[in-house]
């Protein structure tokens, strides 16, 4: 008997479609038909568009078509949980996502003696990635901090929704990457101690689009992010378009701005585990996702923020992006150093003679001020010295054409300080990590630390 | 002269052996990328296929490129629509062929048409559902496999497939809320069955509040998880009006390496009923042995 199934077999079965009815089973008073079938709940109106925009708040998931979200809403499963509940243990296997649409959970390693807090998620989040596409145990255990309602996704709803959408499961993959490392980096610092000493933060300003400022932000991270691996952050505040998590090949999972809510006592953990972290050693902090988030991050929402981060690395950059509001002048307070990217053309460079005197304005000192000239052409319009003539002071890093390889580690989401030492970026962004070296510290204290040792072992 | 000896007479278990290594090889060689043809007959009288495609899926990851090459080999040629004519067909054998490749290959979709297969009247196609919505798994085989349990009972096999099929915190959700009186013995079997250490305080809420029936189950399954945390339930439970709660708390008591045997469970060495004497004594002995080898070992 045909029963009108497309040969994938993916045909969902619902009020629409009901199953066959089979003719090989003779109706015996014992068994009689099922009153209620494994399909016929469907979820109402209201309860799909609420599941539908939680999913599409995810990342990794918000792209997906219409017809998918309301595919995989219809396959999730509503649980609540109290206070204090686990949800997950560390080693056991796992076959779910979950999503939280309230409340809030806490992520715990434990790594005997002591059991460490890596992240808390809130709305939105979602956990469970890693065990449910990947085979691999629970990398945390995962403890309901407030009473919660998840919605728990299953592979098998996944796998028979997305089908061969291998994209999403790359994605889920990459994520699940990213934040196995960002865990396990997490809880080995914490078992180590607190660092030591305040981080110093950087404003990385671009007074005119299309300048290079967060392909050299980025490129700057990954530089110092050699000489201290996990404690160099890049705090992205391009808006309204983030992209350096992109450029990065980083999926962000949230941002700061989806912070502003988050109740003081529990901040400083959601900041944490909202960072992102790159296999060669920076970490990303995403101001907003999506271009209406931007407003949400105000200038105390920043200066909140970067009061932590400050004692958690020690180096924090601030892509600043082009605009001077509120919460660029808020960063502008806080910065030990500002660098300027200036491109050689005519606009570009008249607007950064405008920066540098606002800057001047802002009581800036002029040895904490860096210009970084990025020529993106093989023949810059303007040159060198005309450009240190409408300054009016001298370039200090100048970034030569290096051909299409920025935009290529764009596409393949590689940071080219690290992966390319001959690029012209990646020896801009090393001269530049030099002068900030040079000029706050840090790096004097590894090289005595570097040479004492050398002195003991020349004495032993 | 040489087909027809074999067709008939000693050579046809040869015979056989020889068609089922074609298949088997076939199977293997999609599997594997080697080969991309796929010829074969649920009808088949001699052979059952679907063993020896279950045979070759069994290890394949679901997300692997062996097991996608296979299901997509499965759906060009044809044979997922033959699965889904077989599951309503007149003919068990072929419909328990057809359940079996559905649950080999994880064909999901196919729950809805599995399902009411789980009360056909026929004992081995009931298994057989059952065994293959385990398999394929999820929240929807496990609601399936919950609405036959409700309907007809805890039988052992529904239950090991629920166990199978349900996903993370679908059973611990079941055991808080208010089912039908048969599901709840079943989903705290199943917990056990797979050592669920998320379901602990719902199977202690269970084993503190529930009927007698639930409280022997809860027991048990505590003692399958082992998790410390259910050692405090199960100490409350030896004192249980009941002999058999008593018994089953005392036997649970002893899988928990963690255990300090306490006053209450050398008590029931003393307790009237003989069984329960001799399932505390067993703990005693059981939970003593991991002492010392625990100590040997340091």
């Amino acid at each position: 008997m045909r029963t009108g199934v497309s040969v994938s077999g993916t045909r969902v079965i619902g009020p629409a479609n009901p199953p066959p009815v089979l003719t090989g089973q003779k109706p015996g008073k014992r068994f009689s038909a099922p009153r209620q079938h494994a399909d016929s709940s469907w979820p109402p109106n209201h309860v799909m568009l609420a599941r539908v925009a939680l999913l599409e708040q995810a990342p990794a998931f918000f792209g997906l078509p219409e017809r998918t979200l309301r595919s995989l809403a219809r396959r999730l499963r509503r649980i609540t949980l109290g206070s204090g509940e686990a949800v997950v243990y560390q080693g056991e296997p796992g076959d779910s996502i979950f999503f939280i649409e309230h409340g809030r959970c806490r992520v715990m390693i434990e790594r005997p003696p002591s059991v460490v807090t890596v992240a808390v998620l809130s709305e939105a989040d979602f956990f469970g990635e890693a065990a449910c596409l990947m085979n691999r145990p629970q990398q945390a255990s995962v403890f309901a901090q407030t009473e919660c309602t998840l919605y728990a996704l299953d592979r098998q709803a996944l796998h028979a929704v997305l089908g061969r959408d291998g994209e999403l499961f790359d994605q889920l993959r990459t994520l699940a990457e990213q934040r196995f490392n960002l865990f396990a980096d997490t809880a080995v610092q914490a078992t180590w101690g607190m660092l030591l000493g305040e981080a110093t933060v950087v404003g990385l300003y671009s007074p005119k689009g299309g300048s290079g400022g967060t392909c050299l932000a980025l490129n700057l991270v990954g530089r110092l992010s050699r000489l201290y691996p996990g404690q160099v952050l890049l705090l992205d505040l391009d808006f309204p378009y983030s992209h350096a998590a992109l450029l990065a090949g980083l999926v962000p999972t949230s941002c700061l701005a989806r912070l502003a809510g988050v109740p003081p006592d529990s901040f400083e953990e959601v900041l944490l585990s909202s960072i992102l972290y790159h296999a060669g050693g920076p970490m990303i902090l995403p101001g907003a996702l999506r271009p209406e988030e931007s407003d949400a991050v105000t200038a105390e929402l920043i200066a909140r923020a970067i009061a932590i981060l400050r004692k958690t690395f020690r180096y924090v950059v601030v892509d600043l992006g082009i605009a001077i509001d509120d919460s660029t002048l808020a960063v502008l307070d806080l910065t030990q150093h500002v660098v300027l990217v200036a491109a050689p053309e005519l606009s570009a460079v008249k607007s950064a003679a405008d920066a540098i005197e606002i800057l001047q304005k802002l009581g800036t000192p002029d040895d904490r001020l860096t210009v970084v000239l990025n020529n993106r052409t093989p023949k810059p319009a303007v040159s060198k010295p005309a450009v240190e003539r409408m300054l009016k002071r001298s370039v200090d890093v100048e970034v030569s054409f290096d051909g299409a390889k920025p935009d290529q580690a764009a596409l393949t989401g590689k940071i080219l300080s690290l992966t390319d030492p001959k690029s012209e970026i990646t020896r801009g962004a090393q001269a530049l990590a030099d002068i900030l070296e040079e000029k706050h510290g840090t790096g004097k204290q590894r090289h005595a630390q570097a040479e004492h040792s050398a002195t003991g072992a020349g004495d032993c | 002269m040489l087909n027809r000896t074999m067709t008939r007479g000693p050579l046809q278990p040869a015979r056989l052996a020889i068609r089922k290594s074609l298949i088997r090889r076939q199977i293997h060689a999609v599997a594997t990328g080697t080969g991309q043809a796929l010829s074969l007959e649920l009808n088949d009288r001699e052979i059952d296929v679907s063993a020896l495609l279950a045979r070759e899926a069994a290890p394949l990851e679901l997300d692997s490129a062996p097991f996608r090459r296979l299901a997509y080999a499965i759906k060009r040629t044809g044979l997922a629509d033959a699965v889904i004519d077989g599951l309503s067909s007149r003919d068990p054998i072929l419909r328990a062929r057809c359940l079996r490749v559905a649950g080999a290959m994880h064909m999901e979709p196919l729950v809805a048409w599995i399902a009411p297969l789980l009360w056909s009247a026929e004992p081995f196609i009931r298994s057989s559902a059952a065994r293959a919505l385990g398999r394929i798994g999820g929240a929807r085989s496990a609601d399936a496999l919950l609405a036959a349990i409700q309907r007809l009972g805890p039988r052992p096999m529904f239950i090991i497939a629920l166990a199978r099929a349900a996903p993370d915190l679908y059973l611990e959700t079941v055991l808080r809320s208010p089912q039908q009186k048969s599901a709840h013995p079943a989903a705290a079997m199943a917990a056990g069955i797979r050592r669920r250490r998320t379901a602990t305080f719902a199977l202690m809420a269970q084993l503190a509040g529930g009927s007698r029936r639930m409280r022997v189950v809860c027991s048990r399954a505590l003692g399958w998880i082992g998790a410390p945390v259910g050692a405090e339930g199960l100490s409350t439970a030896l004192t249980d009006r009941d002999w058999r709660v008593r018994m089953s708390a005392a036997k649970a008591l002893g899988s928990i390496s963690s255990y300090q045997p306490g006053a209450l469970l050398h008590m029931c060495l003393m307790d009237r009923n003989p069984r329960v004497q001799r399932g505390a004594r067993d703990a005693i002995r059981r939970l003593s042995r991991n002492v010392t080898s625990g100590k040997d070992q340091a």
